[in-house]
């Protein structure tokens, strides 16, 4: 005759896909540590988030205001050859024209934007800082 | 004789366990429900945000296409410059040759972000297993606490004996001792196992939801990070608008400056012939600019 026990064990065996008692305060104890892993996850995630937001803002509006100034500067300095150069064809001044076409190709052919990869290395470097 | 108050306990605890279970589990669903709205709001918000990216992306793109156009336009200019200097014997006839013709640029394309969308969870319907097994426990440990109606043990019994014995002092005893006999031992067994079983979904459901709160914070934290790198690139081309401006502005100026001369100049004076050469060939020059540096 077998154990009554092992016969109970085995019939509710059948009767259900797993034995395992302590089941239920398992998957309590691994809930609560599911929660409170998730919760560090998401406090990491604004963290990050929070920090990588404020880079680009800065790194943003720092460009504008760099990018702003350099084509100003630019744009006064054209203007001022292109005086120069007006004043040179209305008095056929050939040194005002050379002057003035040399440096407005000088300005031009000086891709300002070719600061940007420059910019962005500076702005990763933590202890850059830009004087505007 | 049976202990009928037991199954009733075990009963109670059981509704008690299903019915905070339940409540877990619909809590769940709700909670999920939100965040899937979140997430869909938060996304049509990103959507919007992208699409305003790409009409600034195309804006740029139509503002180079119309620097082209001045570009061919002052080319044509130049190549009236080097057809007066021709007619007027220049030396320098070969001029136009040295003129390349512009090339035409394209800002490069952003693919922009993308953040796949949210997966439904399915994993709330997965639980009851633990319910079950309980059942399986307490209907084990009738074994060695009931007594069957004969009087005999139920842990002395074997087979089929014990087994009705079993469901029978579940049902609090048998029919004939005025109990609910095997009928309602089965049924009290069912419920045994329900009440663990929406317990340990409840359980389940409320780690499901952290899970994916955590999904739906990632995912709404890439799509924030994305809209500044597309704002960023937006004050790129903002900048770049500013090139094309200074670029546009000059050749205007020169192509008008040229044309005026060629307007006014004297076919047999020298000096009016070197001033429309030394500016065409500047125009030519500054046609010949690139917008973007060779990197981008």
């Amino acid at each position: 005759m077998s154990n009554p026990a092992q016969h109970i064990i085995r019939y509710a065996a059948r009767q259900v896909p797993a034995l395992d008692a302590i089941a239920v305060i398992t998957t309590f104890t691994e809930t609560i540590q599911i929660i409170q892993a998730e919760e560090t996850k998401r406090a990491q995630i604004a963290a990050q988030r929070d920090v990588l937001i404020k880079a680009l803002e800065s790194e943003r509006q720092v460009m504008l205001a760099y990018f702003e100034q350099r084509f100003a500067e630019r744009r006064q300095a054209l203007d001022r050859f292109f005086h120069l150069l007006d004043y040179g064809v209305t008095h056929h001044d050939t040194a005002s024209i050379d002057a003035a076409l040399t440096g407005i190709l000088g300005i031009i052919q000086d891709n300002p934007l070719r600061d940007f990869e420059t910019f962005k290395k500076c702005m990763a470097r933590p202890d850059f800082v830009i004087e505007l | 004789m049976p202990l009928p108050f037991i199954p009733l306990i075990l009963l109670g605890g059981s509704v008690i366990a299903g019915i905070k279970g339940a409540v877990d589990t619909f809590s769940a669903v709700q909670q999920i429900t939100k965040l899937q709205e979140a997430y869909n709001k938060r996304r049509a918000e990103y959507e919007e945000r992208r699409a305003e990216y790409e009409k600034a992306h195309n804006r740029l793109v139509g503002r180079l296409q119309k620097l082209n156009d001045l570009r061919l336009h002052a080319y044509d200019t130049v190549k009236e410059a080097a057809e007066f200097l021709k007619r007027a014997r220049v030396k320098k006839r070969h001029l136009a040759e040295r003129i390349a013709r512009p090339r035409l640029e394209q800002p490069d394309n952003w693919q922009g972000a993308h953040v796949d969308p949210i997966e439904t969870f399915q994993a709330v319907l997965k639980a009851g297993g633990a319910g079950t097994a309980t059942a399986a426990t307490v209907y084990s440990t009738v074994g060695t606490l009931g007594v069957a109606s004969t009087g005999t043990a139920i842990s002395t019994l074997s087979g089929a004996a014990a087994t009705n014995a079993t469901l029978a002092w579940l049902g609090g005893g048998a029919l004939a001792a005025g109990g609910g006999g095997m009928a309602l031992g089965t049924a009290v067994l069912g419920g045994l196992v329900a009440g663990p079983a929406l317990l340990t979904a409840g359980f389940f459901a409320q780690g499901t939801v952290a899970q994916i709160k955590t999904k739906v914070e990632r995912q709404i934290a890439e799509m924030e990070a994305a809209e500044e790198e597309m704002q960023n690139r937006i004050a790129e081309y903002r900048v770049i608008q500013k090139r094309i401006k200074e670029i546009e502005t000059t050749i205007k100026q020169m192509n008008a400056t040229l044309t005026d001369m060629l307007a006014t100049a004297d076919p047999n004076r020298d000096q009016d012939l070197f001033e429309i050469a030394r500016v065409a060939k500047a125009l030519a020059e500054a046609i010949d600019v690139k917008t973007l540096p060779q990197a981008a």
